[in-house]
């Protein structure tokens, strides 16, 4: 047996080719790397959407094995001119922000989903990109060498029935013109088992059925990634042809973590730095809310935050979303907004107004929302008025460009419904067989296959081959990208060009443009987003806020809601909620008169209660028998020790964060060790790390003299919480929206109209206003 | 957003005691408002389709003299004839003493372009027509319509008018099935509010609706797979069940069976009358009563 030559494939498609590519970037990264490639280069239609995906398994498979294997990201130009195909993989950071250039170019002139691209404009854009001529003639090449001086031709046995004739031509005219051949097979899939599936989703792509596509189908299953020792038998004509796969790698140097992004710079006045005049705004926020000076233990907070947000120089960050914040506040009339999620831990985000709620009273964790650590950016999520939101957005574009503003994408994936209505229609099915098919899911109900037994309560016979192909269609389809869309409010701002980064596309939307990338790509390559999300919950209490006003009863605003208007919870307790955000569903209805809030926390813990976490870790029922005086309220362990930690709580762990601080105090965890605790009951359902800490925390405490029940109660809790999305906190911020609502609906007078004015000012927004704030 | 549909709200609203009065072209703004300490009108934005413009160039006429006519309405406003027509399949002529169905005659009867001679005298162009003399409509079909315009009525419940064959059949109403001992079996029917099978999906909870009230029912996942067509498909469900009271008050109806009796809805219409035209459906495609909102 001969030495395996290497071969790297140049040109792999991934489903990011929409309807053409048959495998996910992830397995035809994997596969290249199971079959002993020393590289991959992707090369999706006119677009790089599945470059971050494949990244990050090349990362996951090249962190376990030493082995050298390259991933190249790049992209597959189609031309509307006419012109062959040809791969483009940039060499250079330069060579990216060319070819994202040349993409956004495309793309910005064509509707959404399509990109039109013509000869010329490569050719204005080629610098420091390595090309695949797919096919050519003497002419285009000479015309691209002009442009590039890396450039192949590729050679490859399709299996047409002519290929030792046409590799003999290319050849040849390689000989002429001096361009090298390049080994490839351009393969749509991962292996040949993936070909069932590509056809499908070629008669999806062209409408037509598996019955009748005939020729429009390809011959054979021969476009997969093909092992390197195949290829070299393949093109035993042309060993150079494979030893050309090495140069192509070796003459890239571009890597995805080469795209290290700067926050604008814009909010920051001149003479000053960032995170000086951060610390100015903070510090002129400090002195509005506690106009007697800031208490010690803010000053410390303080300190330690703006040390972390100096390390990481996220000061821009936090800038750019007070400068967003500052806009919707200083219209007329103002829009409503404040911020959610883990930002509300940060005192700087209170302090500059972004949030509505003080960590340091309320005891958040600042390492949920940044830590030394963890190396993730921040993630600041703001509501707006869900009516105004677009003056926002519209305000973003303005002021960064739309070269340097976009909105993160969305990958719209099959589901079993349009997955069943499109895989039943290529099979040759009809309307009315796939529609009954497709009526017996019920939204996620089920998930995975369609059980035999449904099918045959919708009248279908499950063992029917063609059923059986239609369910293993599906079951393969399901999770496929099948187009992008523009995320609901993630917003990507950069001091560099945008379109240099990644490239842009029109939204369907008029006046919206999106970048290819997906949150999750984003935290890949550690760009930072800013969430400008629509809360339709804003607009009502506006709306609220109006009327009491117009009608001289109350003038209120969310600052100066009172939070303890005792009417409001006795309507609450009695159960009396419908309309009344956060509290109105069945499940929260039916809480109310057990839990009988008496204050704001109340509320709030019940909110984080009623869903499934803490039900599956038991916890539910001790707290609300210890509430209504039915188990005693005790702290186990050395005295005083987790008080502090479950106090408001009543001894029972029910927060994330709880949970977390827990780790640190009881069983002596470190904040980092806390925090792979969090992010392993945030994945617990995919990886099942948690356990690696189960031994740990229970030991820990145990150590630190808990009782083992204790302990493993406590652990069996946190488990719980991972089985689903859960609380990572008290989320008073939320809150403090519904509670507006409460009291605005119950001023002590008790006039109860105003609730009815608020809930169809809310509610019945759906009719009328769909479309034009809710997307 | 928002858990409840309008018409729920708007119950909810009547039952603490809020007067909520009907859309009707010469009071109501785009909005919902309030027009008294407990009073409420339903604004524009509660009909399907109508669009915000057109209720402010409403609203804009409205503040010179009220409308007195369709067709002034189309003038002085410069409402498109489908504005008119929406306007009329809502009912909301009944300050020009007009019902829904003379109403959506006159609507037709606009000519979509003022001649100029009319203009010049600022006269209505339209004629007195001889009465055509069409039957009222009868209250079911007042109610329907109003949910397929608007998602909810004020002049009544879609149930109130199966009432009768129900109660024939045994079948209680929601009130009565909530006041109920502990373990006793009943049988309700109403409208399906809400379906929802929130988390790990171990139960479902259902709520039905019908002129007394709503019943909250729960269906254990284990229960449904026999059943499962007709849980999802019901828009009216006929529930058999057993009624639970928690000690803290909470009350919930046990399902044992779910039957689907969504056909009896299409007797509201008495078989003759359908959607109206606007909405542009397929005879076979319209709804009687809107969707249920299900969560999962």
């Amino acid at each position: 047996m001969s030495v395996v030559p290497a071969f790297a494939e140049a040109v792999a498609a991934t489903n990011f080719s929409f309807l053409r590519g048959a495998s996910h970037p992830q397995d035809m990264v994997l596969r290249a790397w199971g079959l002993g490639m020393t590289g991959l280069g992707i090369a999706d239609r006119n677009s790089v959407a599945g470059v971050v995906r494949a990244y990050r398994a090349w990362q996951d498979v090249t962190r376990s094995d030493g082995r050298p294997f390259r991933l190249v990201a790049g992209a597959r130009l189609v031309f509307a001119d006419g012109t062959p195909d040809l791969a483009a993989h940039p060499m250079t950071r330069h060579g990216w922000g060319r070819l994202t250039r040349l993409l956004t170019e495309g793309n910005r002139r064509a509707a959404k989903g399509e990109c039109e691209l013509r000869l010329p404009d490569l050719l204005d854009h080629a610098e420091d990109i390595a090309l695949i001529a797919m096919d050519a003639d003497e002419a285009l090449l000479e015309a691209l060498r002009a442009a590039t001086p890396c450039l192949w031709l590729a050679a490859s046995m399709p299996r047409g029935g002519r290929d030792s004739r046409q590799l003999v031509k290319r050849m040849a005219l390689s000989a002429r013109t001096g361009v090298p051949l390049i080994a490839t097979n351009d393969a749509l899939y991962a292996g040949p088992e993936d070909r069932p599936l590509q056809d499908v989703l070629t008669c999806i792509r062209q409408g037509l059925t598996v019955q009748t596509a005939g020729r429009r189908l390809a011959p054979h299953a021969e476009r997969h990634l093909k092992p390197p020792a195949e290829m070299a038998r393949l093109l035993a004509a042309c060993p150079q042809a494979l030893h050309a796969t090495q140069d192509w790698l070796a003459c890239i140097r571009f890597t995805l973590d080469q795209l290290v992004y700067h926050y604008p710079r814009e909010p920051v006045p001149d003479g000053w730095d960032a995170q000086g005049w951060m610390e100015h705004l903070v510090m002129q926020g400090a002195r509005d809310r506690f106009p007697d000076g800031l208490p010690d233990a803010y000053r410390e907070t303080l300190a330690e935050e703006f040390r972390l947000i100096s390390s990481r120089n996220y000061a821009c960050y936090f800038l750019t979303v007070h400068d967003v914040v500052r806009f919707a506040r200083s219209l007329d009339p103002p829009i409503l907004c404040q911020g959610r999620g883990s930002a509300a831990n940060s005192l700087v985000c209170y302090l500059l107004g972004i949030t509505p709620i003080d960590p340091v009273r309320e005891k958040l964790l600042f390492s949920r929302f940044l830590s030394e650590e963890r190396d993730e950016p921040p993630d600041i999520d703001v509501d707006f008025e869900h009516e105004r939101r677009e003056e926002v957005i519209q305000y973003i574009y303005k002021r960064y460009g739309r070269e340097r503003a976009g909105i993160a994408a969305t990958v719209i994936r099959y589901r079993q419904r349009s997955a069943i209505r499109e895989v039943g229609k290529a099979l040759g099915m009809t309307e009315d067989v796939t529609a009954r098919l497709s009526g017996t899911i019920w939204g996620s109900w089920g998930g995975g296959d369609l059980p035999d037994k449904r099918m045959a309560e919708a009248g279908f016979d499950p063992t029917n081959p063609e059923l059986v192909r239609l369910q293993d269609m599906v079951g393969q389809l399901i999770t496929f990208p099948r187009h992008l869309s523009q995320h609901v409010g993630g917003f990507v701002l950069s001091e560099a060009r945008l379109d240099e980064m990644v490239p842009v596309h029109n939204a369907a939307m008029p006046d919206r443009t999106f970048i290819e990338w997906d949150k999750d790509d984003l935290d890949t390559l550690k760009l930072l987003k800013v969430d400008v999300l629509a809360l339709g919950m804003l607009t009502a209490i506006r709306k609220c806020f109006d009327l009491l006003r117009d009608h001289g009863l109350r003038d209120l605003t969310l600052a100066t809601v009172p939070l303890e208007d005792q009417p409001t919870y006795a309507m609450l307790q009695k159960g009396d909620s419908i309309g009344t955000f956060q509290v109105e569903s069945r499940a929260q209805i039916s809480m109310l008169p057990r839990m009988k809030p008496r204050e704001l926390y109340d509320l709030v813990i019940q909110v984080a209660i009623v869903r499934p976490g803490p039900i599956q870790g038991g916890m539910v029922h001790p707290y609300l028998r210890r509430r209504n005086g039915e188990e005693a309220v005790e702290y186990p362990g050395p005295p005083g020790e987790i008080r502090s930690v479950l106090e408001k709580t009543l001894g029972v762990p029910l927060f994330q964060e709880q949970a977390m601080k827990l780790a640190i105090v009881a069983a002596g965890f470190t904040p980092a060790e806390a925090d792979g605790l969090r992010r392993a009951m945030a994945t617990f359902r995919h990886t099942g790390t948690i356990h690696h800490y189960q031994v740990r925390l229970i030991e820990g405490m145990v150590a630190r003299g808990y009782p083992l029940e204790f302990a493993e109660r406590c652990f069996e809790q946190i488990k719980g919480f991972g089985e689903y999305g859960f609380p990572g906190k008290p989320c008073p911020g939320l809150w403090l929206a519904g509670l507006c609502l409460v009291m605005a609906e119950m001023p002590s007078s008790g006039d109860l109209h105003l609730r009815v004015a608020q809930q169809p000012a809310d509610g019945f927004l759906r009719p009328g206003a769909a479309g034009a704030g809710c997307a | 957003m928002g858990f409840y549909a309008p018409a729920q709200l708007v119950r909810d609203a009547r039952e603490h005691g809020v007067e909520v009065r009907p859309i009707d072209v010469n009071a109501s703004g785009w909005d919902n408002a309030l027009e008294g300490e407990r009073v409420l009108r339903l604004g524009l934005r509660q009909i399907g389709g109508f669009h915000e413009e057109w209720a402010k160039a409403l609203a804009v006429a409205r503040g010179e003299r009220s409308v007195v006519s369709l067709e002034d309405a189309a003038r002085r406003a410069a409402l498109p004839a489908r504005a008119l027509q929406l306007l009329a399949d809502a009912d909301a002529f009944g300050s020009l003493g007009q019902s829904r169905r003379d109403a959506g005659w006159e609507a037709r009867r606009v000519p979509p372009v003022q001649l100029s001679l009319f203009a010049a005298f600022d006269a209505p162009e339209l004629g007195v027509e001889p009465d055509a003399a069409l039957p009222p409509m009868p209250p079911s079909e007042e109610v329907v319509f109003d949910y397929q315009t608007q998602r909810l009525s004020l002049k009544g419940h879609p149930m109130q008018f199966l009432r009768a064959d129900l109660a024939r059949r045994g079948v209680l109403d929601c009130a009565t099935a909530n006041a109920a001992r502990d373990g006793a079996k009943v049988r309700v029917a109403g409208l399906v509010l809400i379906r929802q099978r929130p988390g790990k999906g171990n139960a479902v909870f259902i709520t039905i609706e019908d002129e007394t009230g709503i019943v909250n029912a729960l269906l254990w996942a284990r229960d449904l797979e026999e059943q499962r067509r007709a849980v999802m498909a019901a828009r009216l469900m006929l529930i058999d069940g057993e009624i639970q009271r928690s000690k803290e008050g909470v009350i919930h109806l046990m399902v044992r069976r779910v039957t689907d009796a969504t056909a009896a809805l299409s007797r509201l219409t008495g078989g003759q009358g359908t959607a109206p035209p606007e909405l542009r459906k397929h005879p076979r495609n319209v709804r009687i009563i809107p969707k249920s909102r299900d969560f999962h």
